[in-house]
């Protein structure tokens, strides 16, 4: 189950990275983003909050999916599933922030940033479910166990002096 | 006998099973304080990216800086660069058909236009010679935000830049570096901070010109003029030529409506 699940979480990633990558591009090119909904993701493109400081919310983005790609094909271990939920819930949670910010600043939502949101709510979900599925509860210790597991074992032969 | 090796044997299975529930005691323990501080971490980044973001240069003042401001420029600078201007004129003077923008500097649905089909109708049209684009001002989105009297030195200021060929600099700058609609954003400072991103513009001279009564008295022209026509929302686009003009295109239309209202009147 958890390794499906990884498999689902990857290609969500590579879904998400894509969308980043394009909003990187159309930012550093200088043109329109293609928009079913008329101008929308060019307000929002160009909007005050599409940056942080001096760097265009694309580009973290981009960086963030990088980062939950490299957690997710780092090998199976506790850390790198914290990795994964941490990175998820850091975009989860800014991008909830974007999306009001496109309906009650901007009043104008980007579909590819709400793509974006869906996917980071969707692999969030899927992180936490991985991590919970990735540290099984040790077998109860019973009776018999320490019996089963204690070898019979041999004196070492002493030499004989 | 027997019995005590059982004995032994049950005190040694408490023994392990004690040590086994201790190490699982200490592992959940560590795994809640890793999480915890994963969650913390989160919520450390997530509130600087917030504060960062809804304070930082491109906040909803509009006017950008450094970095930002070098891009913007490179960007104007070059979809502008060997197009020749005059007063708010951009294009040959000899081309044959004539689209001409009514807006208002603060309305984000010209910024949408200016950046979108404007932005493809100079890039083909305007710098191939076969049209020209002309500015005149028309006040929405000015009108009804804190300040409705900024509009008339916003438009001039256009137009001061105009008297140096660089009215359309002004124009998109200020367009691609629009604030927040209804902040009162648009300042003196603001609007000083534009003319200094225009590239070879005097200064000084622009500065002087702001105060000429010949450039409100151009806006408020165009205002009639608009008034007269029936126009009231921004942008309204007409298109001429040899064959004559199409109907007013209101609102932020794409390049295909301008191409075909073009070939129509070429």
């Amino acid at each position: 189950m958890s390794r499906i699940l990884r498999r689902v979480m990857i290609g969500l990633t590579a879904l998400g990275l894509a969308d980043a990558i394009y909003l990187t591009y159309v930012h550093y090119a200088g043109i329109k983003p293609a928009c079913t909904a008329g101008q929308s993701c060019l307000k929002v493109q160009t909007s005050a909050w599409s940056h942080v400081g001096a760097v265009p919310v694309a580009l973290i983005g981009l960086i963030g999916y990088v980062g939950i790609m490299l957690s997710l094909l780092w090998r199976e271990r506790e850390e790198a599933r914290l990795a994964t939920l941490g990175m998820t819930l850091i975009g989860v949670a800014f991008s909830a922030y974007l999306t009001y910010r496109e309906l009650f600043s901007i009043h104008a939502v980007c579909e590819w940033c709400a793509g974006s949101a869906v996917i980071l709510a969707l692999l969030f979900a899927g992180a936490v479910w991985r991590f919970l599925l990735g540290a099984p509860a040790a077998p109860a210790p019973s009776a018999a166990a320490p019996a089963a597991t204690a070898a019979p074992q041999r004196e070492p032969v002493r030499p004989r002096a | 006998m027997a019995s005590r090796t059982k004995q032994k044997e049950e005190a040694r299975a408490r023994r392990l099973a004690e040590e086994r529930a201790q190490a699982e005691r200490a592992q959940r323990q560590r795994r809640m304080q890793m999480v915890g501080g994963v969650i913390i971490a989160a919520i450390v980044v997530v509130v600087v990216l917030v504060v960062v973001s809804s304070s930082g240069s491109g906040g909803p003042t509009g006017l950008k800086r450094g970095k930002e401001a070098s891009s913007t420029v490179a960007q104007v600078s070059s979809l502008l660069a060997g197009i020749p201007q005059s007063g708010v004129t951009l294009g040959s003077p000899a081309a044959k058909v004539t689209v001409t923008e009514f807006g208002d500097l603060q309305c984000p649905i010209c910024r949408d236009f200016a950046l979108g089909a404007e932005n493809q109708l100079i890039a083909n049209d305007v710098r191939s010679g076969k049209v020209k684009l002309v500015y005149r001002s028309l006040e929405t989105a000015t009108g009804n935000g804190p300040d409705p009297g900024i509009f008339a030195t916003q438009q001039a200021a256009a137009y001061a830049a105009g008297l140096q060929g660089k009215a359309w600099y002004y124009i998109l700058l200020f367009y691609h570096e629009q604030g927040q609609e209804g902040t009162g954003y648009v300042t003196t400072s603001y609007l000083n901070g534009l003319a200094q991103q225009v590239p070879g513009l005097d200064f000084a001279k622009w500065q002087s010109d702001l105060h000429r009564s010949s450039l409100v008295a151009q806006v408020n022209a165009d205002q009639q003029l608009a008034n007269a026509k029936g126009f009231n929302s921004t942008p309204t686009i007409t298109v001429s030529g040899p064959k004559g003009q199409t109907q007013p295109i209101v609102g932020d239309t794409d390049y295909g409506t301008l191409e075909t209202a073009i070939k129509s009147v070429a």
